[in-house]
């Protein structure tokens, strides 16, 4: 299944975008869109258009992706590895988001960054701790002090 | 013309305070860093200090976002020379000469000269710019929403086709980029469109789009690669004369006609909508191996090859604001991100821009011309430290980028909605990078989105909903035609080197 979507993956992105042009031409504008008279064209034609615009350039790119299977392309060539990487950083960025508004910004940052830092290959204690303390309180002195903005509070600061 | 100096010292005048100097400085120092950091681009520096300037008088946030640009642009060469690993795609072309100098003790020289040509190139395009873009402004005025139209679809044909390998893979994101602007309210009806019942998608979100597409995709991408990357070191023997450690007169005199023919190439190149600083080096570099009495020397250490790839890229820089300032389009990345800046300060850039808000467009140019020289005042002395900065481990790096990225998503509006954004055009961001396809064009078909729209609608109220009006006006027709015929011209050259390719592979 993971080695179809590999050999795939534009493929699908393109029947993907195909979708999303059906979807956004027969749903989502005439709902989202209001259709008002008296304006040369409808509010909704232009839109559509788009949509039209976006069926097609789809469709070439599905069969040009079909038609050459073997073309190099980097995301076929992302390991397994690496994608869970990347989704372990959406997760956390995830947890951080919900914890900055609900723990405030310096707690919330400082496990967060040691979280980073770790994931980004640093593995030395001695300089990661330095700097998970130290950079979030000057982000947070400088954009206070020098910029004057508030940056989230939370239960903590 | 008498009046455009007038203004433009008037302006130069109210721009030198010690607070402009210090922000500009700053935005300098930044650029340089961030630009000799492998992995990070000046792009992505003034994508981080956007919303810092958020509290700033318009001109100093400007003007910092220019001094972070011009600082990047030559910041990307410091690797380049020092380890062969360019920090921005359009030093790629200092690496052969600037390494190739760096192996043999030379990497002062090299440095100084990539320093020299970025500034003097720099220089002539802001010059440009100075006398350039109020005169265009002056016809643009003339210009009615049919006019627009048509210049706008020009704009996007251009950037569409200089983005990427495949024509496809250039126009789905411009129409996505589109759909992302009509996300909000009808520019003519002013009825909520594609909202969903969420009130935060009313206003404008272009900062967390800008920091998501531009600065959080990157760190996507880096998470993947880094922890495979060892830190790089330069490994460069020492200077054996002091005259390898800067350069000769004689140097510099041979160098000077490069320069020149560079920054007019740089120029050009800058004023035209999607073309970009690496095709300004990389046109430069060829144009001066051709022209260059010592074309065998180019990729073995060639001076004349740093100064013209290094004066092309930057001149792009300044005459990139010419289709922004006069037009209201912006022709690049770098621009586009400036457009998000101008609007964030409640200022809309176009021909306009010359009669509401001259006090900007002329504290800019002051500020762009003072740039230069601040940029050389603090590049020249500190080369000897430029070896340590190509060092820094971008690992320790790359962990605070988030961090300025979740901040700065949040710090211009408050809201924690904005992160979410910055997220989510992360996420897009990546994919698209994964898929080949541009965030470039999403970015400015983004903000060229609601433009193109109203012209297009307002051109069809005029007409009652008739099409011909493209066709019945000169200008918009003389546009309409210049979009096929390089549409026509762009397609058939990439079928003839797709045929060649086949046929020699």
């Amino acid at each position: 299944m993971v080695r179809f979507f590999k050999k795939n993956a534009c493929t699908i992105v393109g029947v993907l975008l195909v979708a999303f042009s059906f979807v956004m031409y027969f749903i989502i504008i005439p709902n989202q869109v209001k259709h008002v008279e008296g304006y040369g064209i409808s509010p909704q034609a232009f839109p559509r258009l788009m949509a039209i615009l976006l069926f097609v350039f789809s469709i070439i790119y599905t069969i040009q992706s079909y038609r050459n299977k073997e073309q190099e392309d980097s995301y076929s060539h992302s390991t397994r590895e690496q994608f869970i990487r990347f989704i372990t950083t959406i997760i956390i960025t995830v947890v951080y988001i919900i914890c900055i508004g609900k723990l405030g910004y310096v707690v919330s940052t400082v496990i967060a960054l040691g979280i980073y830092l770790y994931m980004f290959g640093v593995r030395n204690w001695k300089i990661t701790i330095p700097v998970m303390i130290i950079a979030p309180i000057l982000i947070k002195i400088f954009f206070t002090y020098f910029l004057n903005m508030v940056l989230p509070r939370g239960m903590f600061i | 013309m008498g009046s455009i100096i007038e203004l433009f010292f008037e302006a130069f005048k109210d721009f030198i305070t010690i607070g402009n100097f210090l922000y500009l400085i700053g935005g300098v120092m930044l650029g340089v860093v961030m630009g000799s950091i492998p992995g990070l681009t000046a792009t992505l520096a003034i994508a981080l200090i956007i919303p810092m300037t958020y509290h700033m008088n318009t001109v100093t946030a400007l003007v910092m976002l220019m001094g972070a640009y011009k600082g990047g642009c030559f910041g990307g060469s410091i690797p380049a020379i020092l380890i062969s690993a360019p920090g921005t795609p359009s030093a790629s072309f200092t690496v052969a000469d600037g390494y190739a100098l760096a192996k043999q003790g030379k990497a002062g020289k090299a440095l100084k000269m990539a320093l020299t040509a970025s500034v003097m190139g720099d220089l002539f395009s802001d010059i440009v710019l100075v006398l350039v873009a109020f005169q265009i402004s002056k016809v643009a005025l003339k210009f009615g929403p049919p006019e627009y139209t048509t210049l706008i679809l020009f704009s996007i044909a251009m950037i569409v086709s200089a983005c990427g390998e495949s024509f496809v893979r250039g126009f789905i994101p411009a129409i996505i980029g589109m759909f992302i602007a009509m996300v909000g309210v009808d520019p003519i009806t002013a009825h909520a469109r594609f909202s969903f019942g969420v009130p935060e998608l009313y206003g404008e979100f272009e900062t967390s789009m800008i920091i998501g597409l531009m600065a959080f995709s990157e760190v996507f991408v880096q998470v993947e690669e880094l922890a495979k990357v060892r830190f790089l070191k330069a490994h460069l023997p020492k200077a054996k004369h002091p005259d390898d450690n800067r350069i000769t007169k004689k140097e510099f005199k041979g160098c000077l006609k490069t320069i020149f023919r560079s920054s007019v190439i740089g120029t050009w190149i800058g004023a035209l909508p999607g073309i970009g600083t690496t095709v300004g080096a990389s046109v430069s570099y060829n144009a001066a191996k051709r022209a260059s009495k010592n074309s065998d020397e180019f990729g073995k250490g060639a001076l004349e090859g740093i100064a013209a790839a290094e004066a092309g890229n930057n001149a792009v820089s300044g005459a990139n604001l010419i289709p922004l300032l006069s037009l209201g389009i912006p022709g690049d990345l770098m621009v586009a991100i400036l457009f998000g800046a101008f609007l964030l300060h409640g200022v809309t850039p176009g021909p306009l821009i010359f009669q509401q808000n001259p006090d900007v467009v002329y504290g800019l140019y002051s500020g762009l011309i003072i740039a230069n020289f601040v940029l050389f005042a603090i590049a020249y002395p500190s080369i000897k430290y430029f070896k340590k900065l190509a060092e820094l481990p971008a690992q320790y790096i790359f962990p605070v980028v988030i961090i300025f990225c979740v901040v700065g998503s949040f710090a211009v509006a408050q809201n924690i909605f904005d992160i979410w954004v910055m997220l989510v055009f992360g996420i897009i961001g990546y994919f698209m990078r994964k898929f080949d396809f541009s965030t470039v064009t999403l970015l400015i078909t983004y903000i060229l989105g609601l433009k193109f729209e109203r012209a297009f609608r307002q051109s069809l109220i005029m007409s009652d909903g008739s099409p011909m009006i493209f066709l019945t006006r000169p200008i918009a027709l003389l546009f309409l035609v210049l979009t096929a015929l390089y549409l026509f011209f762009t397609l058939r050259a990439r079928y003839k080197e797709s045929k060649a390719v086949t046929s020699n592979g």
